[in-house]
């Protein structure tokens, strides 16, 4: 990650922006407990929180050596952290059977709970309209070029 | 997918342009996966080289970047640790969730 941060860093202008997108998943450095996806139904324009996208231990220790790569490239001197915010990326399912894919095949890292799946199948059993949605929180950092 | 929509609500384009100048830049993005963001920032950019790892992600962007967006919009099969890129030309470098 260091390194992919060095090579960017050859790539953009003097004085050019680097944007880190990524899922805000440890709001500090020392914050123990992860920021998790939140799975809501929607039904009716509201959103009901049913339970949490659970992440293996692997995604968790990646975000935190993303976080740890960035910490280093700034106090190398390459870049200075400019701002920072988190906002709420939003990733709605028409059904369960579509997230289910996305957890197939696209989440691999990521797992719900038995219970929560059972509530999910039971709420798409009961209402036609309804949806599932989940909401990740997303941090945008800029890093500029020194 | 039919079936999932991802942000709709465009807030992740709605926080970079509060925090960015994307108008005219010429904009690198590491992590393109299949050109979801791509699409949507390059209307407003000079250009933009998207860069993945993964080939099947990069076919995949090709065939839903419209023809009007082709002109600007180049795709490569990358990782963000071999790029080779001629230096100092772009603008803003994008992580795409790739960090």
């Amino acid at each position: 990650m260091v390194h992919a941060l060095t090579q960017i860093h050859r790539a953009i202008r003097p004085d050019g922006i680097v944007v880190d997108l990524r899922p805000d998943r440890f709001a500090g450095p020392r914050q123990p407990r992860p920021q998790l996806p939140r799975i809501c139904w929607a039904s009716n324009g509201r959103e009901r929180p049913q339970g949490t996208l659970d992440k293996t231990p692997e995604n968790l220790q990646r975000h935190r050596a993303a976080t740890r790569a960035v910490k280093r490239i700034v106090q190398r001197g390459l870049y200075r952290l400019e701002g920072a915010e988190t906002f709420q990326f939003r990733y709605h399912f028409q059904t369960l059977g579509v997230f289910e894919w996305r957890l197939r095949t696209v989440w691999k890292d990521s797992f719900l709970r038995p219970s929560l799946y059972r509530r999910l199948q039971a709420l798409q059993q009961r209402s036609r309209t309804g949806h599932i949605v989940v909401i990740e929180p997303v941090r945008l950092s800029i890093l500029r070029k020194r | 997918m039919k079936g999932l929509r991802r942000d709709p609500e465009r807030t992740e384009l709605r926080a970079l342009r509060r925090r960015i100048p994307l108008e005219g830049a010429r904009i690198l993005e590491v992590g393109c996966g299949d050109g979801r963001l791509t699409r949507r920032i390059a209307p407003l950019a000079r250009a933009v080289v998207a860069t993945d790892p993964n080939e099947a992600f990069i076919a995949r962007a090709k065939a839903l970047t419209p023809a009007s967006l082709r002109e600007k919009v180049r795709y490569r099969v990358a990782a963000a640790e071999t790029l080779r890129l001629p230096g100092r030309r772009f603008d803003v470098a994008v992580l795409s969730w790739s960090l």
